[in-house]
């Protein structure tokens, strides 16, 4: 349902050019769950951005194109984007705290996005508006419906945001980084709301973060991203048994560990290479383990290694 | 809200006798004395007449009593009456307020109506031919000091145009005009003091706005407001500028007391009758009753600009309550 093929998007910045995605190439399918996942800086976010064209403006979108029901987003007037916008595709985001307009009332907030795609009276749209907020699980809904985001805690302005999302019962929704600003308790209670609605609108969601337990709740298929590619992508059954990639390996290794509540955990050398200063060779190769000469100097693909199961790592064979 | 309002309006008690005090002080403390003005410099008036006028101002009693005096007459609305034409001060006033309210309040709508869509758009549309060309035209406004462009303009339009007067309110024979051809002649009048004082005026606040505006584009809740589809224009109007508002309403507020203080200058070169020219002429006089009486209905009405700009805020901002 959505395609996308090849996503390169540059920043400049005054040390430079920086790659935010490089050739990103993902796809979701119709009720199908994707995670994406991997540290912060990697080019998570800027992929979801660029799928409704919200892009800060310094960035550039260099190469490719996102195509959703065969329609190239890139390509689309302003005013066609805006029907897809909230209707077709939706967007929570990280920071509950600012993400709500905090001089215009819930309900305004609400009712404003379900009359702009439908042509619903303002009784109506409140009506349903009530409704929303009920099934995301807030309680007194017809009193919050007149309250501003600052009355609100976070868990409850990101059940808002949700509800938001999926008031026009969107065909995808992008979840970014949904829970990291929330409390554990609150991360569970929203990853379990996610999860009800996902089910019962039959819709796929893009679940973004830094955290597998999170994607490992959600997700269908996981993409792991490192240096602004994705260096692998299998369904979720595929990668937690038999994770390929060496980033990925010591991802789940320290996941494990803190599952165990080990009081030491292994810790990935280094730092994210300089975005601005690629290197030809893998990305990865300064904090391997197991990368040797080859690995300085030959550019890696992103391989089919079994079916459905790719990998970015020239020591990962089939 | 009527409780929060009562106890701003107390506020202000302390506030004006400080400031009552303050200029008392100030006037006593230049050299000089009405009496001096008046019969300082002529031989023929002797010791003991001087000393009998002061005696009737209450001007041989210590600074104290004489504040007392005035602070006892004020209390009953009672402003005294002008050491040099002996009529009420509240009358003198009564004339001048409204040349003064009409030229500052016909200001404050210019620049606030121009100000703010000139701000959204250079914000809105960045580093655009327009932006640049405001920018510009700011930084003229910023360093043009209000005298100079005030004489300049008196030259170009009343001498050698010769489109709008040179100053002045209402001439001797408006009191022979219709009604509408007064109001029109008063317009007349008011268009270049107006246009000095705006262009000014103008350039900081649309400064503010665009900067304000800047900050607010930037933030998670326009990316939402994308997100869910809406309009740009929405998405501005709606979204944007409600937030934008916000420091600007404060400004609003700091704006009317250098409104109110500019004018000292500004209508005295304008020859416009307001309050700001009664209270520089009070000065040169040594008219105490009258600075006195100008000096406190300009801090009220200056403390009444800061309450109603802290009551817009609260309306246009959710979060700030009236505790």
């Amino acid at each position: 349902m959505l395609e996308i093929k090849e996503l390169t998007v540059k920043f400049k910045t005054p040390q430079g050019e920086l790659k935010a995605c490089d050739k990103v190439s993902l796809k979701i399918e119709k009720g199908k769950n994707l995670g994406l996942v991997g540290e912060s800086g990697c080019g998570k976010s800027m992929t979801c951005l660029a799928i409704l064209k919200l892009l800060p403006a310094e960035a550039q979108i260099t190469w490719g194109k996102i195509l959703f029901k065969d329609e190239n987003i890139f390509k689309m007037d302003s005013k066609k984007l805006r029907t897809v916008r909230g209707d077709k595709i939706s967007m929570i985001f990280q920071e509950p705290m600012s993400s709500l307009n905090p001089v215009i009332t819930i309900g305004e907030q609400l009712t404003e996005a379900i009359m702009t795609h439908k042509q619903v009276t303002q009784s109506e749209a409140k009506k349903q508006a009530i409704e929303l907020l009920k099934k995301v699980k807030i309680d007194k809904p017809e009193a919050r419906f007149y309250e501003y985001p600052h009355n609100l805690s976070g868990g409850m302005r990101q059940r808002v945001m949700i509800a938001m999302a999926i008031s026009l019962k969107p065909d995808i929704l992008i979840a970014d980084e949904p829970t990291t600003a929330l409390d554990v308790t609150t991360q569970a209670q929203v990853l379990e709301l996610l999860d009800e609605l996902q089910r019962e609108y039959n819709m796929s969601v893009l679940i973004v973060s830094h955290d597998f337990g999170v994607i490992a709740r959600l997700a269908d298929s996981i993409a792991v991203m490192y240096a602004g590619e994705i260096v692998e992508y299998a369904s979720s059954e595929d990668l937690f048994k038999n994770p390929r990639h060496p980033y990925t390996k010591a991802l789940l290794v320290s996941l494990k560990q803190m599952q165990q509540k080990k009081d030491n955990l292994t810790v990935l050398k280094g730092a994210v290479c300089d975005l601005t200063k690629l290197p030809i060779g893998c990305r990865f190769k300064p904090r391997c383990s197991e990368a040797d000469a080859e690995c300085k100097n030959k550019i890696t693909e992103l391989v089919e290694i079994n079916k459905g199961h790719f990998v970015r790592c020239h020591k990962c064979k089939k | 809200m009527i409780k929060y309002i009562a106890k701003r309006l107390l506020l202000m008690v302390p506030m004006l006798l400080g400031i009552s005090l303050l200029t008392l002080l100030i006037m006593h403390l230049s050299p000089g004395d009405p009496t001096s003005l008046r019969y300082g410099l002529n031989p023929e008036v002797s010791g003991s007449a001087r000393a009998q006028l002061k005696e009737l101002y209450n001007l041989d009693k210590p600074f104290v009593v004489q504040y007392g005096c005035w602070l006892k007459r004020v209390v009953t609305l009672d402003f005294g009456r002008s050491f040099v034409d002996n009529r009420p001060v509240i009358d003198k006033i009564k004339e001048r307020l409204p040349a003064t309210l009409l030229l500052q309040i016909s200001a404050l709508l210019l620049i606030f109506s121009i100000a703010i869509p000139v701000g959204v758009l250079s914000a809105v549309k960045q580093n655009s031919f327009f932006d640049k060309v405001t920018t510009f035209l700011v930084f003229i406004g910023f360093a043009t000091p209000t005298f100079w462009l005030a004489l300049m303009l008196m030259r170009l339009f009343s001498f050698e145009l010769e489109w709008f007067p040179v100053s002045g309110m209402s001439p001797w024979y408006a009191q022979y005009m219709s009604l509408p051809q007064r109001i029109g002649d008063i317009l007349w009048h008011l268009v270049l003091p107006l246009v000095t004082l705006a262009f000014t005026g103008l350039a900081s606040l649309s400064r503010y706005v665009r900067y304000s505006m800047l900050e607010v584009i930037r933030q998670d809740y326009i990316r939402t407001a994308r997100a869910k589809g809406l309009a740009e224009n929405r998405i501005i109007f709606k979204h944007a500028l409600k937030n934008a508002l916000l420091p600007v309403v404060t400004i609003l507020g700091m704006t009317l007391p250098a409104l109110i203080g500019g004018s000292f200058i500004f209508e005295t070169i304008f020859a416009w009758p307001g309050m700001g020219r009664l209270g520089y002429m009070s000065i040169m006089q040594y008219d105490y009753p009258t600075v006195m009486g100008v000096g406190i209905i300009s801090v009220f009405l200056t403390l009444l600009g800061i309450l109603i700009s802290d009551i817009l805020y609260a309306a246009i901002d959710p979060r700030i309550r009236y505790e």
